[in-house]
């Protein structure tokens, strides 16, 4: 029952290092917020890509952030957040007449970071803090990573030749680089911690009604 | 063994030094017009002419010593050299990728979970599969039909908001006090009363919107 290490055979663990067991009303629970998380990346991310709007990376982990805190209120089983995150990405894979990776690595990456966080801190608002946080740190970064892995590191190279030249031409000191990532970073983390602060407070009056009604 | 060949290609392209990457593109070009040519077609996307050129045309111009010219143009030749590279590299990652992931089917992917400890995943998958489509209209609607009122909501009681609109989905809909089956996630919102909210400054107590929602139910069941 429950999570647990396969720790019985060394064959068992290479086959499956960490298994899930969820109860019926969570197996329910985790199946619906799975479906909220694919609905969201299907009809809003579609809809944002199409009229191409700016951030709108930043939109949906938001929204991702929302999903995940809520979903973990309520589903408090350890690896939970990673069978949601397997089944909105698979939605979002299927809806897409043919997979495609990028989309399904950040879902998956966004609900695994979510869950390091839960696992590590608890089920509590510290920990889903931490979650939106890393959440959004991960989105900041995913655009760099996906380039790195298509173009190789060499991109990252003309990048930093870039930015120097640019701010040789403005006479801007170099530092400002490393301010300026530094600051998007700490933005995007702080946006995170928000989405994560309303997210919780969203989970707990859920409850609360819920508690009411029964 | 042809399951793996996008495996080993990536991993060859990552490791591969830079003076051998166009004969290894032409090979991935010919290895794939001959297997699946529509992998092929994929480097006509428009987003990879546009960065193709840019690493080719512009970079050199911008980045570098420039150390040669063509037409009084100066340019790096280093950076052109490492622009074609880094082009050729994304060549044939992205060939290799989109042949990976048209290998890819829904079978294989729920495997994919399973064999990563997710046990649960086609039974859980199965019920969001038929939760999809009830969600996806309700938040079209959400999206498209009576978007100021929504805002308004959303405005000013967030919290109240989004807190009813996840009871509306995770109750069963046999529950007593659930929605009948017809009734959407959209409709759950829509029918809550800004002014009843605003009223309400203390929460946790039953209020009028609730009774209007149970008599509406109860209609709905006669």
């Amino acid at each position: 029952m429950g999570f647990f290490i396969y720790t019985q055979s060394t064959d068992a663990m290479v086959k499956s290092f960490v298994r899930i067991e969820l109860t019926q009303q969570e197996s329910i629970h985790a199946a619906i917020f799975g479906a909220l998380w694919g609905a969201i990346e299907i009809v809003i991310g579609t809809a944002l890509h199409a009229a191409r709007v700016p951030f709108r990376g930043i939109v949906l982990s938001l929204l991702a952030v929302l999903v995940l805190v809520c979903a973990k209120a309520f589903v408090r089983r350890k690896g939970s957040l990673l069978l949601i995150g397997a089944v909105a990405a698979t939605l979002k894979g299927l809806s897409m007449g043919g997979f495609v990776l990028t989309p399904m690595l950040a879902i998956f990456v966004e609900a695994s970071v979510a869950e390091i966080a839960f696992a590590l801190f608890g089920v509590r608002r510290f920990a889903a803090l931490i979650a939106g946080s890393l959440a959004l740190l991960y989105t900041f970064s995913h655009g760099l990573l996906a380039q790195g892995i298509l173009f190789g590191t060499d991109i990252y190279l003309v990048y930093f030749d870039l930015f120097q030249r640019v701010l040789g031409a403005l006479d801007v000191p170099q530092m400002s680089l490393l301010a300026l990532l530094g600051g998007l970073a700490f933005v995007h983390a702080a946006l995170g911690v928000v989405a994560a602060l309303f997210a919780w407070s969203v989970a707990q009056r859920a409850k609360t009604l819920i508690e009411e009604t029964a | 063994m042809k399951r793996f060949t996008p495996l080993i290609l990536i991993g060859v392209t990552i490791v591969l030094p830079r003076e051998l990457l166009p004969a290894a593109c032409a090979l991935t070009i010919a290895l794939f017009w001959c297997v699946d040519r529509s992998v092929v077609f994929r480097l006509k996307h428009a987003s990879f002419l546009i960065m193709a050129g840019l690493l080719i045309v512009v970079q050199p111009l911008l980045v570098g010593e420039p150390d040669a010219s063509v037409l009084v143009i100066r340019y790096s030749t280093a950076a052109l050299k490492n622009g074609i590279a880094m082009t050729l590299r994304a060549a044939i990652v992205m060939m290799t990728f989109g042949s990976l992931m048209r290998q890819l089917k829904g079978s294989s992917v729920t495997r994919v979970w399973e064999r990563v400890g997710l046990q649960d995943f086609p039974s859980v998958f199965s019920h969001a599969h038929t939760q999809l489509p009830r969600m996806k209209s309700s938040l079209q609607q959400l999206v498209r039909t009576d978007w100021k009122k929504n805002c308004r909501l959303l405005v000013h009681h967030p919290v109240e908001l989004c807190a009813r609109g996840l009871v509306g989905l995770l109750r069963p809909p046999h529950h007593p006090t659930s929605h009948s089956h017809n009734e959407t996630y959209y409709e759950t919102l829509t029918h809550i009363d800004i002014n009843t909210l605003d009223a309400r400054s203390g929460r946790g107590q039953s209020t009028r919107h609730d009774e209007d929602v149970q008599s509406r139910r109860g209609g709905s069941h006669c």
